[in-house]
């Protein structure tokens, strides 16, 4: 037995165990945070009241992506972390950091993209300059997007392509299940919001797998 | 499918970094044709076989 795991453990196996450990932690951590910040400041309290699941769902993801976000970004300041981290020989070069500080911003703007809406909303910001705070964003997130498509090889391009894929196939199957439920009246009404929230969640969780399996991380 | 692109790779003494330099690859990819984690494109195949002047037959297997 090396490490935490024997020898024998499937890849998959310890990269689940290490997410599962590691959202212990940053739960653990979140939890203390928010209680010395409820201590620190008892009268402030947000009215909760209005948000639905979905707010709630859109919430967890974007956490998650901007852990992702600061994690890849302190990463990119040790090469020879990073080398390991993308299974190098030897440490990461300047290309290779460069690349992953531009996948961790635009981790970030995505985790500030699935939370905008609900800020903009509760600030109770004019419609119109809310509308246009979310074009700016997209617009930006969009042409990074772009950039790093272009920047990057075929294996990243195929990465890309596969979790878009798998992503279609399980939300029309997802959607296609509930849109039936609901025309028989078995199921609530979706709104926009709610489809969009879980088609980036099927997303989040898929490009992972594909991102795991194709040797990328 | 599996490859014999690490043998082929120790044989000439070269790195996975001359490796990537000479397909227009990145490490990453050279790591992942190595582990077989991923097969490459057909213009990759082609453009392997040439920089180990090999068919490409002899590089790759069912």
């Amino acid at each position: 037995m090396t490490g935490l795991f024997p020898t024998s453990t499937p890849e998959w196996a310890r990269q689940l165990s290490k997410a599962v450990l590691a959202g212990a932690v940053f739960g653990a951590v979140g939890y203390g945070v928010g209680k010395l910040a409820a201590d620190l400041f008892p009268g402030f309290s947000p009215d909760l009241s209005g948000l639905r699941w979905a707010d709630i769902v859109a919430g967890g993801v974007a956490a998650l992506l901007l852990v992702a976000c600061l994690g890849t970004a302190i990463t990119s300041f040790d090469r020879r972390a990073l080398g390991r981290v993308l299974r190098l020989e030897g440490p990461a070069g300047d290309d290779e950091v460069l690349n992953v500080r531009l996948q961790s911003l635009i981790l970030g703007l995505s985790g500030i993209t699935m939370v905008l809406p609900m800020i903009l909303a509760g600030i109770g910001l004019p419609v119109t300059a809310s509308l246009a705070a979310v074009g700016l964003l997209l617009a930006v997130h969009t042409a990074l997007n772009l950039r790093l498509y272009r920047s990057v090889d075929e294996l990243f391009r195929r990465v890309v392509i596969e979790a878009g894929a798998l992503t279609f196939w399980c939300g029309q199957g997802l959607l296609f299940l509930w849109a039936a439920a609901e025309r028989l009246g078995a199921a609530p009404s979706l709104t926009a919001w709610d489809i969009y929230v879980v088609l980036i969640s099927v997303y989040l969780l898929v490009s992972m797998v594909v991102t795991v399996r194709r040797g990328l991380a | 499918m599996n490859n014999r692109l690490k043998v082929l790779r120790a044989e000439r003494n070269w790195s996975q970094a001359d490796l990537a330099d000479a397909l227009g690859v990145s490490r990453q990819t050279v790591n992942a044709l190595e582990t077989g984690r991923y097969d490459p494109s057909l213009p990759l195949a082609f453009k392997i076989a040439r920089v180990f002047e090999q068919p490409i037959e002899s590089i790759f297997s069912e």
